[in-house]
């Protein structure tokens, strides 16, 4: 389209290999989650680009937090329905 | 000599020294040449005195040129501005005059004369049109006195919806067999076609080939000449011929002109190299290659004539511009008719913004990635003509945005309109020419799809629908125009608040569907797709009016899909890829858009295959029906297909790939199969250029036969196409939660275990209350993030 900027899309691909060598030094299982964040904040690039942030590294972390924050929210919703479906005893006190 | 009268279409025309030269199609059928005595003009600008001087020396130019002075509006100004305008007898001494008025005053030279040229390149074809009120086909009544136009008027407009084209009569030229480029040393007899019947010629007794072609043509006497290749191989083959066998091969019917050829170019479009073929323009018959027509299988001949008449591009040209050159044409029809000045090389520098404007400013459309998986029930919306309709609705173009005129900024008009998210000021009180050109383009076509719909399905119905597609295509383009440096109307201010305004509507729309209880699944720049559990068709209709409502931007119902799967990228298992997709709709219809079978570049074995089993796929009724289907009959074909390409029962034409080079083959470093391929053609005389197609087949061994070149003795490298086959299925398979080591396992008989149920889902994506509104969607993620087992790796 001749755009002069860098799109969003691609900043965050740049961003991702950037920290490539973070990733290779990163645990097996930190490196899964480190993927899986990044999904996150791929799943909400359309934010990201209305953001139109000069810092586009703060709006990819913020992708990952509400992402992740979504994600516990779905768990306590779950842990809710199976304490209340299945008259889980009241919790014991240590 | 006596004045007749004759009612005639206008089959084509062009500029001659008397003036536009006509050819008509009269009602009884003939054919004859008219001319229109028919003066130009072009204008300078500047100041007083360098214009004075001019106007001097013109004056002794001694070329017939009249001189004038006139004041005209200049859009980019907003006012009128004095001018020398300069008229030349016809419009080849028109082009004379320009050229020598460039040399003489270079534009922008910097010799302090600072002439500014107006209307200095304009197609005469245009020009007559708009001068006289007609348009190529135009149904007309013409006052001749022997070849001379005394008068002409018809009761057409660009803008009628039931103009019946002219009676043409067609004559096809291709070779026989499979459409095969004969430029890469394919053969096969020349087929010629008339109205009298169709005729197979050998090419090795060439005497008798030309002698039959020229026999053909005088009895015909054709309007068409419709060709396959005709542009690149066949027509400048058989001027080879004639001028060998010294036979007159009467091609034009206009005597005096010469068949012009124009010679192939590569170019960089939107980041890929383009292939323009060497092309072949006659003169009062009209060649048209199907092969280089721009989207020709889309709309045929029904869409350029549309074009033709809409665009005042005679259908010639049409056929061998895209539609970028129409949406200019029409936009400069616009300017000249409202004597507006057309600019000539524009110079229209980027309007200065602060890094953090830019920032906002410099975005295209708005994409929501959708969550890979399969859905059910699932309502797709789309905007109709988005970006045109906006362009109209907030009057963006060049000269309207961030000039708001002194009225408007007195409040007159409401004021001026302020673009959502930058806020450049529009001018409401002049429309621009942009709307101005668009909007009786929109009503066409929404007139001709309303018309189109209201028929029942068959030809004449058909005939509507690539009338309105060759529009759409126009409407396409006209939002990259407004983008584009070279464009006379466009400015990157009023293409950048064109995408913002889009914006800004897609995330009004997202908001009505949210309120209503709808979730949010993907969208693409004008196109949405929400579900919502047990929601009716009254639910649907009440949601597009008030999106409707609401944006002021017409949207409507692309239809309800039982199911819709979001395969996963390939690159990242659990990010999808926007634009991809597949579903079957509620009447079993199926819709896809970036899979293989949609692709270009896949080959037909794998396209044929996947259409198959997407139709098998199309009989589910829901996510659990087409996980059953996928077990009982996909998997089975795909057993069958791979089998047939291991026992080498394909053929070798279903398995060519094609591929755009990039570059001329000498310039390949490396030994990828195109290059291979290339290579091959290019030692073989064949001449390829950078943005024209190769098509092979993978070979053992890691090789590729160009499949021009294909030999009984070549061995098909089955392992590779295997793989591509795998990829193929996978995208049919991913969404539904199997994976290639689960497809393997099917296809080698093995591991028919019962589908595993719905996996409990972590919703990592929504947040619990949207949830709960909305239960358990149906999707088999992909790949999630399964806390146990990262708890578990951690120990």
């Amino acid at each position: 389209m001749g755009r002069t900027l860098v799109s969003i899309t691609q900043q965050l691909a740049q961003a991702e290999e950037r920290l490539g060598r973070y990733r290779r030094a990163l645990a097996r299982a930190d490196q899964k989650i480190f993927d899986d964040l990044f999904a996150l904040a791929r799943r909400r690039l359309a934010a990201a680009s209305m953001a139109a942030d000069p810092l586009p590294m703060q709006i990819i972390l913020l992708g990952m937090l509400i992402g992740t924050a979504s994600a516990v929210a779905g768990l306590a919703a779950r842990v809710d329905a199976l304490e209340h479906d299945r008259n889980f005893p009241p919790r014991l006190d240590p | 000599m006596i004045a007749t009268s004759l009612r005639a279409w206008i089959l084509d025309l062009y500029p001659g020294n008397e003036g536009i030269v006509l050819w008509l199609k009269a009602e009884d059928g003939r054919a004859l040449r008219a001319v229109d005595r028919f003066p130009m003009t072009f204008f300078l600008a500047g100041e007083g005195p360098d214009l004075r001087a001019a106007w001097k020396e013109l004056a002794g130019w001694k070329k017939g040129l009249r001189l004038a002075r006139e004041r005209r509006f200049e859009i980019h100004l907003g006012e009128e501005i004095d001018l020398l305008a300069v008229t030349a007898p016809d419009p080849i001494a028109y082009r004379a005059a320009v050229r020598e008025a460039l040399k003489r005053w270079p534009p922008g030279a910097g010799d302090g004369t600072g002439l500014s040229f107006y209307n200095a390149d304009l197609d005469p074809a245009i020009v007559y049109g708009i001068e006289r009120g007609v348009f190529p086909l135009a149904d007309c009544r013409f006052t001749l006195e022997g070849e001379r136009v005394l008068g002409v008027e018809t009761d057409q407009t660009r803008w009628d919806l039931d103009a019946a084209p002219p009676p043409f009569c067609v004559l096809t030229l291709r070779l026989a067999g499979e459409l095969r480029d004969p430029s890469r040393g394919y053969r096969a007899p020349l087929e010629i076609a008339s109205p009298a019947g169709t005729r197979s010629l050998a090419w090795d007794s060439p005497r008798e080939l030309v002698q039959t072609v020229r026999e053909t043509l005088l009895a015909a006497d054709p309007d068409v000449l419709l060709t396959a290749w005709g542009d690149s191989f066949l027509l400048p083959e058989l001027l080879r011929l004639s001028s060998e066998q010294r036979i007159d091969l009467p091609l034009n019917r206009d005597a005096r002109r010469d068949v012009l050829r124009k010679s192939e170019r590569s170019y960089f479009s939107y980041g890929r190299i383009v292939h323009r073929a060497s092309s072949v323009w006659l003169f009062g018959r009209l060649h048209i290659d199907r092969q280089t027509t721009f989207l020709a299988d889309e709309y045929g001949l029904d869409g350029l004539v549309e074009l033709a008449r809409t665009t005042l591009q005679p259908l010639q040209q049409v056929a061998r511009t895209s539609s970028g050159t129409g949406i200019s044409s029409m936009q400069v029809a616009e300017a000249y008719r409202r004597g507006w000045l057309i600019p000539f090389r524009k110079r229209q520098p980027e309007d200065f913004k602060t890094a953090l404007e830019l920032v906002r400013a410099d975005k295209g459309g708005l994409t929501f990635q959708p969550e890979p998986g399969l859905y059910e029930h699932v309502l797709e919306l789309d905007f109709a003509s988005m970006y045109p309709s906006l362009m109209v609705k907030y009057n963006l173009s060049a000269e309207t945005v961030g000039r708001p005129c002194p009225q408007c900024l007195a409040g007159q008009n409401g004021g001026p309109a302020v673009i959502p998210e930058i806020g450049y000021p529009v001018c409401q009180c002049r429309k621009g020419i942009v709307p101005l050109t668009l909007e009786p383009l929109l009503t066409k076509r929404l007139a001709l799809k309303r018309a189109a719909r209201a028929l029942p399905e068959g030809p004449e119905r058909e005939v509507l629908r690539r009338r309105q597609v060759a529009l759409k295509w126009l409407l396409v383009t006209c939002f990259g125009y407004l983008g584009y440096k070279n464009a006379r109307f466009g400015r990157i201010e009023a293409h950048e608040s064109t995408t913002a305004c889009g914006r800004d509507t897609l995330l009004q729309a997202k908001e009505i569907a949210e309120a209503r209880g709808y979730r949010f699944l993907h969208a693409i720049t004008d196109a949405l797709w929400v579900r919502r559990e047990g929601s009716t068709d009254e639910d649907h209709q009440a949601l597009v009016e008030e999106i409707g409502r609401t944006t002021g931007v017409r949207i409507d119902i692309e239809g309800v899909y039982r199911w819709l799967a979001f395969p996963p990228s390939r690159q990242y298992a659990a990010s999808p890829v926007a634009n991809r997709y597949f579903g079957a709709f509620e009447d079993g219809k199926i819709k896809m858009r970036g899979i293989e079978a949609r692709r270009h570049d896949t080959i037909r074995w794998i396209r044929d295959a996947q259409v198959e089993m997407l139709e098998i796929l199309a009989r589910a009724q829901n996510a659990a029906e087409y996980r059953a289907l996928l077990e009982e009959e996909v998997f089975a074909l795909a057993r069958v297909r791979l089998e047939e390409l291991r026992r080498g029962a394909v053929p070798p034409r279903m398995l060519a790939i094609c591929h755009r080079l990039s570059h001329p083959p000498e310039e390949y470093r490396t030994n990828l199969p195109v290059a291979l391929a290339a290579r091959e053609l290019a030692a073989r005389g064949v001449h390829l250029a950078p943005g024209e197609s190769v098509e092979y087949v993978l070979t053992l061994g890691g090789g590729a036969r160009p499949y021009d070149a294909w030999r009984e003795t070549d061995c098909v490298d089955t392992a590779r196409y295997r793989e591509l086959f795998l990829r193929m299925l996978e995208s049919l398979t991913m969404p539904a939660g199997l994976d290639r080591a689960k497809i393997v396992a099917r296809l080698e008989g093995v591991g028919q275990e019962e589908l595993p149920g719905m996996p409990p889902r972590l919703e990592w994506w929504q947040p619990g209350p949207v949830e709960q509104t909305d239960p358990v969607p149906v999707v088999a993620s992909i790949r999630e993030w399964k806390l146990e087992e990262a708890i578990k790796a951690r120990g």
